[in-house]
Formats: structure tokens, C-alpha cells, sequence
């Protein structure tokens, strides 16, 4: 197999292109470092202004809804969208379930398996709203704690019959369900919150599966963290970045190889296009490219018939949410912690180190 | 020349800094390491021509915040209008 070589026919061209393109090749991915520090490239100015990433910047909000947000961050550094995600990931608080009180577990799960089950039920108070609780404190206040109660007991059917053997019919109360969790206000709660504001964020979420004779009783404190300390406490199912996929045709593909060409790419990347009698490709859009490079496997497609690369300063982010808070406004959180955690080192080196 | 250490910080903010404080051209040297995973300890290097290490570092972290403050701003404007198109 011949190694596929790019070709440039100027050292601007290969210095222009390795600061804003990174480019897929069959064995290799170019330009992956950031060199576009001041003194690595002459006759650029690299230093940092802020009056030229503002005019840089741009923000486009592709798709926005309740669970998820995809938009396009463009003109930034990786290391920014980089620390934006991992601050989503694990800084970002929310309330989970962290203590829990068991009186009573006659089920056949055991006690600290159905205990982390609960931890991870993802709740819809707004974290904003409380405190983190002090470590040595067991009790917890209404400022930093959400009691609930979960009381259920499995039992037959009265009005079963003999000859069915499906469970709907034989028992009540064999699934033990987030809509049975029942909130518990802790002093004056009650007038701040309702049920529906600070419960689970989906009540058909299944925490056991019961027997006649079993029986649960058990009391929950949820409590404020971060996914940092466990990943229970992260506000988001996901939070992902990608760089923005370009194709570039070189030269002119027709008929069975355009066909061809068309498969190597995800649906909707390239278009068929007629040109007298043959059907001709054509790039249509290339943003949900996988990248996944198939065309190189075809030895009359890989050599001087496409260029993919992608955009060094073009992230297309994507949230997930879990439901406490919704994407925009988390995504809104992050930027505020980055931007808070500089202002902690700022105010520790004014105070002297 | 000085190496920092900052207490509870990680890649997060280590990553970031050492970007920013890169592209000052009086900056010879920045580079970040955790030396140990399980302690939560970052430390952050930096070696400068004519200013002080620390005014390098003040000047990135005021950076820092305010691309974070801008992306804030921008970030908020564009979903205001996002959701007065639907």
C-alpha cells in the first residue's frame, strides 16, 4: 500500500494550512498540536488580545432542547471548550441521593447495592438553591438536604386467579418505582418548593422488583455535590466535542466511482449531482461527516481525489443534560466556574502568596 | 522563573492557563504537570524574559476570566435570540 502524501506547492500554503486545518491522511492525522504560539511561525502575531478573539468568536446554536443543546463554538483554543467539558463533567453541582436510611430490606436485593441504585436517580432540584452540607454534619438542615421516604410492601392480588402466571395480575406493588419515593419537607420547604420541582426527573424509573411478603422501608437524604467526589453528582448524561469535518474534492468523480465515493461517507455528505448523462459527485455538507476516512480503501479514490481535514478552531459542542438543570443554562454554569476559579488565584495572589 | 502550585486544581484549569500564558510573548516557558495522581496538586512552571514570573501568571488568569466572561456574554445573548426566533 502506497503511503498518501499531501502536496503543497508553497511553504505558506503547508504553514497557512497546519494552523487552521487539521488533515485526516489514510495511516495518520497532521497538524494535531497547536503551534500558533508567538515566536513559532514568522511573520504572525500569536500574542493573546482580547479585542482580536472577540471579533473571532462565534456562537451558533444549531439545535436547543429541553435534555439537549448542539451548538458551534468557534474561534477558541482546544484547551478552552476542553476545560468548558470537564467542568460540566465534574464540577458542575447537583443533588443526589447520598445518605440512606435503611429500617427495612426483606427483598432479594442487598442493602448497599439497591442504596447506590438510588444514588444515582437523577433529581430535578435546582442545585443552585442549596448548600453544600458540612462534612460532620449527620442531621442536615433545609438549606443543604431533601428528605424522601420510600415505603412499599409487595402482596398478592386479591382478586387473582389460579390459572395466571403473569405478575400484573398475581401481585401489587411488585415494582418499586421513583413515583413511589415521597418527599418529606424539612422545615420550611414546603413553601419554597413543590413535590414536582425538587422529586426525580423521571417517575417510571425501576429501583426493585418485589415478592409477596417483601417490603421496603427506607428514608433518603439527597444532598449537594460535585462529579468530582462521585459521578452521581454530574449534571450531564454526556458533554462532547468535535472539530468540524471538511471535504474537499480535488478533482471531478463520475458515474460508478461517484457511487462508490458516495458510500465512503456518512448519509448526506455527498450528493449526486446529473451532468449530462453521468451523475457526478458533489459535496453537500460535510458537518456530520464520522470522519471515518472508508475512502481510502479504494485505491482509484485515495490518491489526489479528496482532501479531508477539519477545522482547527471550529468545536461543535454538544450537552446532555440529566434533567436538574437545563443545557443552555448549564453550559451558562461552566463559563461562570471557569471564570471563578481564575478570580480565586487572582485574589490569592493579591493578597501575596 | 517560578513553578506554581495550585491546590484541588487539575487539567481543568492547568490546561487552560498554560495556553493562554503561552501566547505572551515575554513567556519563554510555560508548562503544567500533575506529578501524582492521587494527590490533587498542579504545578504550573513558568520561565519569562523581561517580566516577573508571577506578573506573567496574574496576566493569564486575568485573561482567562475575562474570555470566560465574554464566552458568558456571548453564549447568553445568542440563546436569548434562539429563543425569540421559534
Amino acid at each position: 500500500m502506497s503511503k498518501s502524501k499531501v502536496k503543497y506547492s508553497s511553504s505558506k500554503e503547508y504553514i497557512d494550512e497546519s494552523r487552521n486545518e487539521l488533515v485526516l491522511t489514510e495511516f495518520e492525522v497532521l497538524n494535531a498540536e497547536a503551534t500558533d504560539f508567538p515566536g513559532n511561525h514568522h511573520g504572525f502575531d500569536d500574542s493573546w488580545s482580547f479585542e482580536k478573539f472577540k471579533k473571532r468568536l462565534k456562537i451558533n446554536i444549531v439545535r436547543m432542547e429541553n435534555m439537549e443543546i448542539e451548538f458551534d463554538l468557534i474561534g477558541v483554543d482546544p484547551a478552552i471548550p476542553n476545560a468548558f467539558r470537564r467542568i460540566l463533567l465534574s464540577d458542575i453541582p447537583t443533588m443526589a441521593f447520598d445518605k440512606v436510611f435503611m429500617f427495612n430490606n426483606t427483598s432479594i436485593i442487598q442493602d448497599e447495592v439497591l442504596a447506590h441504585r438510588l444514588g444515582l436517580i437523577p433529581l430535578k432540584a435546582d442545585p443552585r438553591l442549596f448548600e453544600f452540607r458540612a462534612e460532620d454534619d449527620d442531621a442536615g438542615t433545609p438549606e443543604d438536604t431533601l428528605e424522601f421516604e420510600l415505603k412499599v410492601k409487595c402482596s398478592w392480588n386479591p382478586q387473582r386467579t389460579k390459572d395466571h402466571t403473569n405478575p400484573e395480575h398475581l401481585y401489587r406493588d411488585f415494582r418499586v418505582l421513583t413515583s413511589h419515593l415521597k418527599w418529606m419537607p424539612l422545615g420550611g420547604q414546603k413553601d419554597i418548593f413543590t413535590p414536582d420541582a425538587v422529586g426525580p426527573v423521571d417517575d417510571k424509573i425501576l429501583i426493585a422488583k418485589m415478592r409477596p411478603g417483601h417490603e421496603l422501608d427506607i428514608k433518603l437524604h439527597a444532598m449537594k455535590g460535585t462529579g468530582r467526589e462521585h459521578a452521581k453528582f454530574s449534571p450531564v448524561a454526556t458533554a462532547f466535542y468535535r472539530l468540524l469535518p471538511q471535504v474537499k474534492l480535488l478533482k471531478e468523480v463520475e458515474g460508478e466511482a461517484a457511487q462508490r465515493l458516495q458510500k465512503c461517507f456518512s448519509p448526506g455528505v455527498i450528493d449526486l449531482v446529473d451532468s449530462g448523462e453521468k451523475k457526478v459527485a458533489k459535496v453537500n455538507d460535510a458537518r456530520y461527516d464520522i470522519c471515518s476516512r472508508n475512502v481510502f480503501r479504494h485505491e482509484d479514490l485515495k490518491e489526489d481525489t479528496v482532501k479531508l481535514t477539519r477545522a482547527r478552531d471550529h468545536f461543535i459542542f454538544y450537552i446532555e443534560s440529566t434533567g436538574a438543570l437545563a443545557p443552555e443554562v448549564l453550559f451558562t454554569e461552566a463559563a461562570k466556574i471557569l471564570s471563578q476559579k481564575c478570580r480565586v488565584f487572582l485574589d490569592e495572589l493579591k493578597n501575596g502568596l | 522563573m517560578k513553578t506554581f502550585i495550585f491546590k484541588g486544581e487539575g487539567h481543568t484549569l492547568g490546561n487552560a492557563i498554560r495556553t493562554i500564558i503561552l501566547k505572551n510573548p515575554d513567556v519563554i516557558f510555560c508548562g503544567y504537570t500533575i506529578p501524582h495522581p492521587s494527590e490533587n496538586k498542579l504545578h504550573l512552571r513558568i520561565e519569562t524574559k523581561s517580566i516577573s514570573a508571577i506578573d506573567a501568571l496574574r496576566e493569564g488568569l486575568e485573561q482567562l476570566q475575562n474570555l470566560s466572561d465574554h464566552i458568558l456574554k456571548t453564549f447568553e445573548v445568542v440563546v436569548m435570540k434562539h429563543l425569540s426566533y421559534i
